[in-house]
């Protein structure tokens, strides 16, 4: 059995505030924990009531608590409020239990509380910092939502501009009644259309950046054969999924609207015929674009007139900045072989 | 749909834009009853003529879009409404299947899809003989 000093002992030792009571609410003893807490000397405090130590907003807590401990229960680890000699309030943890005598009355009431400034210091650190990061967050997905908004913007117009650059060619190519000037009208038109296309895909792509290239080489086709208005010609497409951005699809778009629209002009003298469009990725590496038509042999567009070198010219250049390399070969029609990079996307 | 002209209401805010419908109207042989550039300008120029088919653009002038115009015009006129629409994205098709679109056409709208897509309607509504 340990002694009442070896108790008193453990008791003065303890950081905790440890304070005994009696029922009617008067202190009976206060260590020296309490004393560091509250800051009153145990002189200043024993006798008075427990009152001096609770906020007057908090007086009927402790009424409440009373009433359990004289019912025998035990408030366990309870948070609330109290008040230190400065007149400073301060968040504890309480645990009160009832105190008996040697015939199993209830005489008082022993406290034990713990100073939780920390803690909560802690926590409402912890709870600014959550909110300034989800403040950091939503002005970051509200800037992101804004820059997307102003590029689809942004494509929304220059798509909108070059419908009107359409308008106006052809509003001008129904007044123009050469057939070499229509044609030329009418190539104009594809190529506007061809980069217009370009800003659709990617208004509506998901990132704003990149597009499948299949829908667009058909779509872009699509316009073409219609444009031509040669219901005998045939259009075969196969495209694989390739992932495209601008910078690989204008070049690829305008090249594709060359090549096919030159097999259109020459390949076929009797408006019969058929053109594969074929778009394949080789080794997972490179990219192989083949425009291949079953009319008469044709050079790429011939190379005997200025004009139609101009055409040749363009397509070179378009083919150098995808770092392609291009063959033609005529057997029975002309095969044009594109092979280059796949588009690096940034 | 009985007591509709055979005629094609064109609205569009740009003004170059709405000259390409009229011009392709043209050139298709369809009568072009009038241009509008805002909603009610349209629904007036609807109940006026009694359009059988109309081009309707979704951006307009004023407050009021392309599905308010649509709306009215159906209700009062019963109009086959064929949407031109800069874009697809999905507020955009969602504010256009509130009305009763016939059909939606996405900008840059290729010659041949754009009449081949207002033959159809034409055939299909039985106004023209």
């Amino acid at each position: 059995m340990l002694n009442a000093a070896y108790l008193a002992a453990i008791v003065e030792s303890s950081d905790d505030a440890i304070i005994g009571k009696d029922l009617s609410g008067t202190i009976q003893s206060w260590n020296r924990g309490a004393e560091d807490i509250f800051g009153y000397s145990p002189d200043e405090v024993v006798g008075r009531s427990i009152q001096v130590l609770i906020p007057p907003s908090r007086f009927g807590e402790e009424d409440q608590i009373v009433q359990r401990i004289r019912k025998g229960e035990k408030v366990v680890h309870f948070e609330t409020v109290r008040r230190r000699k400065d007149g400073s309030d301060f968040p504890v943890s309480v645990t009160i239990s009832p105190i008996r005598d040697a015939h199993g009355t209830i005489v008082g009431a022993s406290k034990v509380l713990r100073d939780i400034s920390e803690r909560h210091r802690a926590q409402k650190e912890l709870q600014d910092a959550k909110t300034s990061l989800e403040q950091v967050v939503l002005e970051r997905t509200r800037a992101l939502a804004e820059r997307d908004l102003l590029l689809r913007e942004v494509y929304h117009r220059v798509k909108n501009n070059l419908q009107v650059v359409d308008a106006m060619l052809l509003m001008r190519a129904v007044k123009i009644t050469d057939p070499e000037a229509k044609e030329a009208f009418s190539e104009l038109r594809s190529r506007v259309f061809a980069l217009g296309l370009v800003h659709q895909q990617l208004m509506e792509s998901e990132d704003l950046k990149t597009f499948d290239i299949e829908p667009f080489l058909k779509e872009l086709l699509a316009n073409i054969m219609g444009g031509a208005a040669l219901p005998g010609i045939k259009l075969n497409v196969e495209a694989c999924p390739l992932v495209v951005d601008l910078d690989f699809a204008v070049p690829l778009g305008l090249l594709v609207t060359e090549v096919v629209t030159n097999s259109l002009k020459h390949a076929f003298s009797d408006g019969e015929g058929e053109i594969a469009v074929t778009l394949r990725s080789v080794a997972g590496e490179k990219v192989n674009l083949t425009v291949a038509d079953n009319g008469r042999s044709h050079a790429h567009p011939p190379q005997d007139t200025p004009k139609a070198g101009a055409g040749a010219n363009i397509i070179r250049k378009l083919v150098a900045q995808l770092s392609g390399e291009m063959t033609v070969r005529r057997d029975g029609g002309t095969t044009t072989d594109i092979v280059m990079p796949l588009p690096v996307l940034t | 749909m009985t007591g509709l002209n055979p005629c094609v209401l064109v609205v569009e805010d740009h003004a170059v834009i709405s000259e390409l419908w009229c011009l392709h109207m043209e050139i298709m042989g369809l009568e072009v009853c009038g241009a509008a550039t805002t909603a009610d300008d349209a629904i007036a120029l609807a109940e006026e003529h009694r359009p059988a088919i109309v081009l309707m653009d979704m951006r307009l002038i004023g407050d009021k879009d392309g599905v308010d115009a649509a709306l009215a015009i159906h209700d009062s006129v019963g109009s086959k409404v064929i949407f031109i629409t800069g874009s697809k994205e999905p507020s955009t098709m969602a504010r256009i299947a509130e009305d009763h679109a016939t059909a939606v056409l996405i900008k840059p709208v290729s010659d041949h899809l754009l009449r081949s897509t207002v033959e159809t309607v034409a055939r299909e509504s039985g106004v023209w003989l």
